[in-house]
């Protein structure tokens, strides 16, 4: 009896359809049927996607091919320079990550720490009032979790005490071991931290590579969101608000997983990996860059991309070339990071990115552009021209394009 | 089973692009999500990026008994959308407390997007109907704004429509800014006035040469300004919510740094617009050549249903780009290898 009231409806179904494609005529999909078609293409794509994989498995050859079409990097032995962990942390799961999204959303927690973090919006925004951001009470905490909370608390407050000071790395380094215990990982704070580590010498080695790990993670979790789900609801392109009753952000389940599966396919840095980069070249002598606590050396002829965790250190007297800033010279010790490039420039690259923010207040685009491919040894004069261009009460399109150049060094 | 999760999660780009070749042969088209209606022509700014060349009535705009019956009783037949009303300015129609009633007694959400003038006039009707969205014009920092939108003091006003739409209980208010060559490069500077402003998120639009726009070629912004935009709104997600709004296009696998969700074109899609005197387009061009049909002519059913055709079918075509804003390449405005070209490596 069943199976002919099924096979009724297979026919009835198909008849329709028949006689609708017949006629031409097209029907709005009711509110029943949109999640059979959306669960059917679901499944076509799927299995295109299994189909995909074993033709896949079947070609090996073709594979070996498209790899040996790839440039191969040299391959050198690291030397390692402080012990690190660079692994996904072990004892993270969605749980933990739901529990401090129940406490606090990080972007919540930039304004209420850090507002130093933000300059200007400091003087002008009453976001900042914590009257308007109160701090939340914990939801769903243990003991253990409120005194990590407490722990971290007591690590920004004594950071914020100290904002005006030159701060310690092991401050630094507090701060970012009370965050990762409370499962806290986010792009802002890790920034905030690289920012107070500007002044540190010797450079700061070992915390570079932890705000590396830190920002590989932020990135995994937002490649993990992009596979199983944001964490927070979205709102914009169903251009409606959230639903009523919606209490808070959501971890969606199977993030960690796909975070990790991303972090170990090699989720990087992120800004930090792509933006205020230098590319230089070793001319004479040799190098160490030492990135996520990893020396590397990289001898006369050989090509760095300096980026803004990296350190590059001289034993002995060095030279390096780059195509606009011509050499940089290396005397024996020297440790140059992203903070101190321009320390290490000629005379004439010293004038040509000198010249470059006064071109730039004067609206010429190219010079924008040629800052922003030599930040790193760019930003102390940028800094230089917009208090300058202050002082003599510029006000003009240039001075807020050299501000938005700025600030992808330092965000 | 994580796979099928993860395509249901996100509607991902092959899974929208599989299900559309699917309506297709079977003959049937999505319910719309959003449906956009320009209010009036009207508007009392003046500025020069404006898609609608808004200022004067349009003749033969809809009237009171033709928005409900042609509008929201049809959006109620279709199942619901969310109801967007735009302009020109959408307040200085005297009706809209009326229609705004009507729709919300139909059980129809309904949202906004406005300069933000008249918002405090509305206050007892925003606070009896508050609209799930409202989207409030900001074109810069108090100077620019005003000498942009062509009214002094209109900056101060659109602050103080935010705070009205937040105080009477607007679920998200969305501060707006449409980039173009002149405010390209001083979105960092409008960063501080957009958190502080009270609004939940930032939309960055890009500026269309349409309306008025098309007067002013020259305010479509360089390539390197939509990349040093594109960087900046990744770089701000982290500490507020800003999203790249679809006339940018596709990033591809990098939308996620960009926005919530992966970019999907809803022209004639999952949204349409309809202009101040009834026609049905696909988004908010002002060119009737695109028009689908006119609402006093059928019903927005039978248009929704019967239209869009080329919007609709699978395969490549100017409509069915799955990665352009239709609106910027019908335009010769193909942005998004500009935008996002220089992008990072992912992962």
């Amino acid at each position: 009896m069943r199976r002919l009231a099924a096979g009724t409806m297979a026919l009835w179904v198909a008849l329709t359809l028949l006689r609708r494609m017949w006629r031409g005529d097209v029907v709005v999909l009711s509110q029943h049927g949109a999640p059979v078609v959306r669960l059917l293409a679901i499944m076509l794509v799927f299995v295109a996607s299994c189909v995909e994989k074993v033709r896949a498995v079947a070609q090996p050859q073709n594979l070996s091919q498209e790899t040996g079409d790839k440039p191969v990097e040299p391959v050198v032995a690291p030397e390692p320079v402080v012990a690190v962990e660079q692994g996904f942390p072990a004892g993270l799961d969605d749980v933990g990550l739901q529990r401090v999204y129940s406490w606090i959303a990080p972007r919540t927690l930039h304004w209420h720490f850090f507002p130093e973090s933000f300059g200007e919006v400091a003087k002008a925004a009453s976001i900042l009032d914590t009257g308007a951001h109160p701090l939340p009470s914990p939801r769903l905490a243990d003991e253990a979790v409120l005194r990590r909370i407490a722990g971290l608390q007591a690590a920004i407050e004594a950071h914020q005490r100290g904002s005006r000071r030159q701060v310690p790395g092991a401050e630094l380094l507090a701060l970012l071991d009370a965050a990762e215990a409370l499962d806290l990982y986010d792009e802002w704070f890790a920034g905030h931290l690289w920012r107070h580590a500007r002044t540190l010498r010797p450079a700061p080695v070992a915390l570079f590579a932890r705000i590396e790990r830190h920002l590989r993670i932020v990135h995994a979790l937002a490649l993990g969101q992009a596979s199983v789900g944001p964490i927070e609801f979205s709102a914009w392109r169903s251009k409606a608000g959230p639903p009523p009753g919606w209490t808070g952000l959501r971890v969606p389940a199977g993030l960690v997983a796909a975070a990790r599966e991303a972090f170990e396919k090699g989720a990087d840095a992120g800004a930090f990996e792509s933006e205020a980069i230098l590319e230089l070249t070793v001319a004479a002598g040799e190098v160490a860059l030492i990135r996520r606590a990893t020396e590397t050396r990289i001898a006369a002829g050989a090509s760095l991309r300096l980026r803004r965790l990296d350190v590059v250190r001289a034993s002995a007297a060095a030279v390096l070339r780059h195509p606009a800033l011509g050499e940089l010279k290396l005397p024996p010790g020297a440790e140059m990071t992203a903070w101190n490039v321009a320390q290490f420039l000629g005379a004439a690259g010293q004038a040509w990115v000198e010249g470059l923010p006064r071109a730039a207040l004067n609206n010429q685009a190219t010079a924008l552009t040629e800052l922003e491919a030599v930040l790193p040894a760019a930003h102390g004069a940028i800094r230089a021209a917009l208090e300058q261009s202050e002082i003599e009460g510029w006000d003009g399109a240039g001075r807020s394009a050299l501000r938005m150049v700025l600030q992808a060094f330092d965000e | 089973m994580g796979l099928l999760h993860r395509l249901y999660a996100r509607a991902a780009p092959e899974v929208w692009e599989t299900e559309t070749r699917l309506l297709h042969v079977l003959r049937l088209v999505r319910r719309p999500v959003a449906v956009q209606w320009i209010v009036t022509a009207a508007c009392d700014l003046h500025c020069p990026h404006c898609y609608s060349a808004a200022g004067k009535r349009a003749p033969g705009e809809l009237t009171t008994e033709e928005a409900k019956r042609l509008i929201v009783d049809e959006l109620v037949a279709l199942g619901k959308p969310t109801l967007v009303l735009a302009g020109g300015e959408l307040l200085l129609r005297k009706d809209i407390p009326e229609i705004v009633a009507y729709a919300a007694d139909q059980g129809l959400e309904w949202a906004m997007h406005t300069h933000g003038g008249h918002v405090p006039k509305f206050r007892s009707l925003l606070a009896r109907h508050p609209p799930a969205l409202a989207a409030i014009s900001l074109d810069g920092e108090r100077e620019q704004h005003d000498l942009f939108r062509g009214k002094r003091g209109s900056f101060d006003a659109a602050l103080a429509a935010i705070r009205v739409l937040k105080d009477t209980g607007c679920r998200e208010v969305v501060a707006g800014t449409t980039v173009t060559r002149l405010s390209a490069d001083r979105v960092a500077d409008m960063f501080p006035v957009v958190a502080a402003s009270g609004a939940d998120s930032w939309g960055l639009h890009l500026f269309a040469p349409e309306g008025r726009g098309a007067e002013h070629m020259a305010l479509f912004p360089t390539p390197e300004q939509l990349r040093r935009v594109a960087a900046f709104a990744r770089r701000k997600r982290a500490v507020f919510h800003v999203e790249l709004c679809n006339e940018w296009g596709s990033a591809g696998g990098e939308d996620m740094y960009y926005r919530d969700q992966p970019f999907l074109c809803g022209a004639g899609r999952i949204s349409c617009v309809i202009g101040a005197s009834g026609e049905v387009l696909p988004c908010t061009t002002t060119d009737l050549r695109e028009s689908e049909g006119n609402l006093r002519d059928r019903p927005l059913r039978q248009i929704w249903a019967q239209g869009f055709t080329r919007f609709r079918k699978s395969g490549q075509g100017e409509c069915s780009d799955g990665k352009e804003c239709w609106l910027q390449s019908r335009n010769g405005n193909a942005c998004r290898e500009q935008a996002f070209g220089c992008g990072r490596r992912v992962g």
